[in-house]
């Protein structure tokens, strides 16, 4: 057996492909970007997208807050001014009762 | 492979997953003799097995994500050379378009002690079934131990065994014909 495998491993030899072989298998691989820079692609886009989201959300917020006091300033100017208009009323009220109820203290001595 | 140059393979391996185009270079001209080798010596035919190397170092650099190490590397090459070659004699046979005897020489034949006696050698390793060829192949040019060429071929060892017993005695016995025969 010996002899038939040492005249199969003198035939069997390795050989070098042709020139440059190396060079036209790298020149038939796709023209992609490594992927390392995709994802630091996709994780800028996603900082991007917080941040505007954020912000967004924010301003949002903020305008409610502004409306909100607004509305609460209105409501008090509204408040202030039926009080005063209130007042106003129960003080002609109490005006109008004193002359109403004003008695000479002679009166009351002779009932008396 | 010596384990040095294994190891080199899987140092490159790891920039090549990383997207650098010139350590997956590294890798092909590291594992272009083998690849071109098994693949010429299936196939006896200087263009294909160009095509099929390169073929196989495309799909390589498809699934580096996927090959573990060094090691596994230079097996996955070995594994997908041989089925291709098998794939590609399955073809060639159904669409008979080229008798492997009419085969072109190859483009760098290697220096050896008796030309003629060597090429009878490679036509007849040529005419055996794929399995066996492949099983020649792997066991005189790669040499690799019959487990080795088990774990490529996802056959068992013992299948491994007897297909190259056979396939030796199937070329030591056209030997002495010939033999026979010119004297």
């Amino acid at each position: 057996m010996n002899e038939i495998e040492d005249r199969l491993r003198n035939a069997l030899q390795r050989r070098e492909p042709p020139p440059g072989f190396a060079e036209r298998v790298m020149a038939r691989l796709p023209r992609r970007r490594p992927v390392f820079v995709w994802w630091r692609q996709m994780a800028a886009i996603a900082a991007l997208l917080v941040v505007t989201v954020s912000s967004a959300m924010y301003e949002r917020h903020r305008e409610m807050e502004h409306r909100r006091a607004e509305q609460a300033s209105r409501e008090l100017m509204v408040a202030l001014r039926l009080t005063a208009s209130k007042l106003e009323h129960v003080k002609y009220r109490v005006a109008r009762s004193s002359v109403v109820v004003k008695v000479e203290p002679d009166e009351v001595k002779g009932d008396l | 492979m010596a384990s040095v140059t294994i190891e080199l393979v899987g140092v490159l391996l790891d920039r090549s997953v990383q997207g650098d185009a010139s350590a997956f270079a590294g890798i092909v001209r590291a594992n272009q003799s083998m690849v071109y080798s098994v693949a010429w010596s299936f196939l006896r035919d200087a263009a294909l097995a160009e095509e099929l190397a390169q073929d196989v170092f495309l799909e390589l650099h498809r699934n580096l994500r996927q090959i573990e190490s060094g090691a596994h590397l230079v097996s996955w090459l070995r594994r997908v050379t041989v089925n291709r070659c098998i794939d590609r004699v399955r073809k060639r046979k159904r669409e008979a378009l080229v008798a492997l005897d009419d085969a072109p020489e190859p483009s760098t034949p290697a220096a050896e002690a008796d030309p003629f006696a060597s090429e009878q050698l490679r036509r007849m390793i040529a005419s055996l079934p794929e399995k066996q060829r492949a099983i020649v192949i792997l066991r005189y040019q790669e040499d690799m131990d019959p487990t080795e060429i088990a774990s490529v071929l996802s056959m068992p060892v013992n299948t491994v065994k007897s297909k190259l017993h056979r396939a030796l005695a199937l070329l030591r016995g056209k030997l002495d014909r010939r033999g026979e025969m010119e004297s």
